[in-house]
């Protein structure tokens, strides 16, 4: 259905409603990547032929994932009146055992995780109810969601559609107050308007350098230019981490959303999604919600009869770590190699194909509606006086439940291992962790009490990043972990600067001298001589950087480093 | 129209049989590519003199017919001088199985100039399933593009490959997360096996198949294993 006002929205809200919850039974299979991985496809497929071939009213849908990648595949089950349950692991063999319940009204109590009375979504929302009346007893054994550590300590905003709605239905989007936030800036709000709500959030870049978006839009506003462009960083290189690709898969809704927005606030009618070329889902979804937010008149000309237009394309990449930097994405978009551009001119001044261009990352924009629905001084409120809002957590390495959570920032790191991790699995303690991803530095477990904040985690040497946390137990050789990491770097390097193309490689010799026995005093020297001058020369993050991980080892664990030295007469 | 079939579109003003049937497109087998890879080793300055004496010749070949692979052969052999001639035949003996009409397809879905060109190889990955020669030639033909360009793009991603498959891909996850849980020891056993018994395994590396809690994770054609259940696998395999 195409719509042309605004008012409009709302019948799509209704439809949307009787999606989620409906009249009959609905099925939901969490399937993003890390969900297919495990077999959601195959239970999807399974559940869909016995309903068919058994004749049970129930509709089965591919949902996201909810961030509790640990019990994959999780299954979640909503009967009218009754509350919803998230089952998992339901693997193909359970799911006769899982319809036999459904249409019995009664639970497979060894596979339940939590039981849903309702849903609340975000805090000025209200709550979407599946429960009337009395919990049912069968049901009453299952604890509440909100009273589980898992979510209780989460504060879900930019997630909390992931793994309810289907990604592949506009309407689902909508009827959780989705384009709500684009009605509302269209038809009440200025340009300068939607700007300074940004900048009043203090909303920062959640991609690495936590640069404000606020002043980066107003820069590409007041931008000379008869076209400019909106560039969606989904690159996601980090090789840790898959909390937004799970978020494209779960919600794609919401970035074109936020795009929308940011094209109105800056002058832009045009933009570009950038996917990790692994992302295979994730491309498939974004095309496929655009393509719904086109026929709905959602994107394209005169968007809600204000005049706007915006269009979007995706591309997908080539592969390349460097391509998260900025300019090396420009470069990618334009089909050249991925190599970051000097700067100045920055982005916001010449960008795509030379024209002012806005550059942000998926969960950047994901908080765009949000801010623009419930407004800056709220989002302000959120976290810590310089770090505002939520932040989504990729929690991978030596710990027993792998998956991504949403935390307001400021959560203090241990928190985060201890109550969604569930520690470290192996029986050992933390010996160390590391923020951030690759170029952020490796803490030891004294650091633990740290809290999720830029300008904390920065000043211990580390970054916030996108928003990896990796945790590494005792058994760990952190001389192996910052190898590891530099010959990330060497593969990773795109060769431009010869800092970092030469710096990286000697830094790898010398490690490997190092662990060989090789190693002197000297070597550390030239490595912090080497550090210095890769930071001052390389033109991007990656070269600046690039040392970190070796630096941080030997700062914090130097006993280590200096123990595998060679002694004078050996 | 292409710059080969314009210029044999041109030559048809004379009237010849053999004009008319190269200038309608009509290319059997993979002569149109063979016919490319020969061009290719004319340096660039001279390519279109050539191209225009070396499309006579074939249209005589062909007499009135589609263009043949033996045509293009006998070419090579008749007036190629070594060692140019060696590194065609050794170009031609090495040739995919491609549909060109797949990759023209491709490169007609895909309208624009450099932008446009990683969608392309993408797209000519996932029919082909690496990046054949004579495909590349093409898009750089059509696009007017550098090869060396395009050879750029398809090396220095990690996306693209330039060799075939082999009958076993084992993608190795070498994430952070994988590498602390014995994830990089794997590799390394792997890279040694390989070297040595490597005709039936292509090996891969990725920073992160997206299942850390398997980790160490293991895709072998598709199908994901972790930690013990790999190395079983990877056995069975290596014993082949």
């Amino acid at each position: 259905m195409k719509i042309n006002r605004a008012s409009d929205l709302s019948k799509i809200k209704k439809q949307g409603l009787e999606l989620l919850s409906p009249a009959t039974t609905r099925i939901t299979v969490g399937s993003a990547t890390c969900g297919l991985a495990k077999g959601a496809g195959k239970v999807l497929e399974a559940l869909k032929y016995e309903v068919k071939k058994k004749k049970i009213q129930a509709e089965v849908v591919a949902v996201g994932c909810n961030g509790l990648c640990y019990a994959e595949p999780i299954v979640e089950v909503i009967q009218p009146g009754k509350p919803r349950i998230t089952y998992g692991p339901v693997t193909v063999e359970r799911v006769g055992e899982l319809l036999k319940a459904i249409k019995t009204g009664k639970v497979v109590q060894d596979l339940a995780l939590a039981r849903h009375d309702e849903e609340a979504y975000c805090p000025n929302i209200a709550p979407l109810k599946y429960a009337k009346g009395k919990v049912p007893a069968a049901l009453s054994g299952i604890k509440e969601y909100r009273k589980q550590d898992f979510f209780k300590n989460q504060l879900k905003l930019v997630s909390k559609n992931a793994g309810t709605i289907s990604p592949s239905r506009i309407e689902e989007y909508i009827a959780l107050d989705g384009y709500k936030a684009l009605a509302k800036v269209l038809t009440e709000m200025k340009p300068e308007d939607v700007i300074k709500e940004v900048t009043v959030s203090k909303l920062r870049g959640r991609g690495g350098a936590g640069f404000p978006t606020g002043l980066k839009w107003q820069a590409c506003r007041s931008a000379a230019g008869d076209k400019k462009y909106i560039v969606c960083n989904g690159s996601e290189g980090d090789p840790e981490i898959g909390m937004h690709r799970s978020f494209l898969e779960s919600d794609p809704q919401a970035i074109i959303e936020g795009m929308a927005i940011a094209g109105y606030a800056v002058g832009a009618e045009a933009g570009y999604i950038y996917v990790n070329d692994r992302y295979v889902v994730a491309l498939e979804r974004l095309e496929e919600a655009i393509r719904q937010a086109e026929q709905t008149g959602l994107l394209g000309s005169n968007i809600l009869g204000s005049g706007l237009s915006f269009s979007l394309k995706v591309k997908r990449g080539g592969g390349a770590y460097v391509c998260g930097e900025e300019t090396a994405l420009l470069n990618a978009l334009e089909g050249l190699s991925g190599e970051p551009r000097p700067r100045p001119p920055y982005p916001a001044q010449q960008g795509l194909f030379g024209k002012p261009t806005v550059v942000n990352n998926i969960e950047t924009l994901a908080n765009i509606p949000l801010i623009a629905l419930h407004g800056g001084k709220w989002f302000a409120k959120i976290g810590t006086a310089s770090s505002t809002g939520t932040k989504i957590v990729a929690l991978s390495g030596a710990v027993a439940q792998p998956g991504w959570v949403e935390v307001p920032l400021g959560t203090p790191v241990k928190a985060i291992i201890e109550t969604f991790g569930k520690g470290t699995g192996t029986g050992k303690k933390v010996k160390a962790f590391q923020t951030g991803g690759p170029s952020g530095g490796v803490l030891p477990a004294s650091l633990l009490n740290i809290k999720l904040d830029y300008d904390q985690l920065t000043k211990a040497g580390s970054l916030l990043g996108s928003g990896g946390l990796l945790v590494m137990d005792e058994g760990t050789d952190m001389l192996d972990m910052a190898k590891f990491l530099t010959d990330f770097f060497a593969e990773e390097t795109c060769g431009k600067c010869s800092t970092c193309r030469e710096g990286v490689k000697r830094l790898q010799e010398i490690i490997d001298s190092i662990m060989q026995g090789y190693g002197t005093k000297e070597h550390l020297n030239l490595v912090k001589r080497m550090a210095a001058a890769m930071s001052d020369t390389a033109a991007c993050a990656l070269g600046k950087t690039a040392a970190v991980p070796f630096l941080s080892v030997l700062k914090h664990f130097p006993k280590e480093v200096e123990g595998k030295l060679l002694r004078k007469g050996a | 129209m292409t710059k080969t079939k314009k210029m044999a579109a041109q030559k048809s003003a004379t009237p010849s049989p053999g004009a008319q049937a190269v200038a309608a497109g009509e290319w059997a087998g993979k002569s149109q590519a063979m016919f490319e890879r020969m061009l290719q080793e004319v340096p660039e300055a001279l390519r279109g003199v050539f191209r225009g004496k070396l499309m006579q010749v074939l249209q005589q070949k062909a007499k009135g017919g589609p263009a043949a692979e033996s045509h293009v052969t006998e070419i090579v052999h008749e007036t190629v001088p070594e060692p140019f001639k060696s590194n065609i035949l050794k170009a031609f003996s090495t040739m995919g199985d491609i549909d060109m009409k797949v990759v023209e397809e491709i490169i007609k879905n895909n309208p624009g100039g450099q932008e446009t060109v990683i969608s392309i190889l993408h797209a000519i990955q996932a029919k082909c399933g690496y990046l054949p020669q004579e495909a590349l030639i093409l898009v750089s033909q059509k696009k007017d593009i550098f090869l060396s360009n395009l050879y750029r793009l398809a090396t220095s991603y990690t996306a693209f490959r330039i060799k075939p498959l082999k009958k076993y891909a084992v993608t190795v996850c070498n994430g952070t997360g994988c590498h602390v849980k014995a994830g990089g020891q794997i590799l390394k056993e792997l890279e040694k096996k390989v070297s040595g018994n490597g005709s039936l395994i292509t090996l891969e590396k990725v920073r992160c198949l997206g299942c850390c809690d398997m980790s160490p994770a293991v895709m072998i054609n598709g199908e994901l294993y972790g930690g013990a259940q790999a190395q079983a696998r990877i056995a069975e395999i290596l014993h082949e």
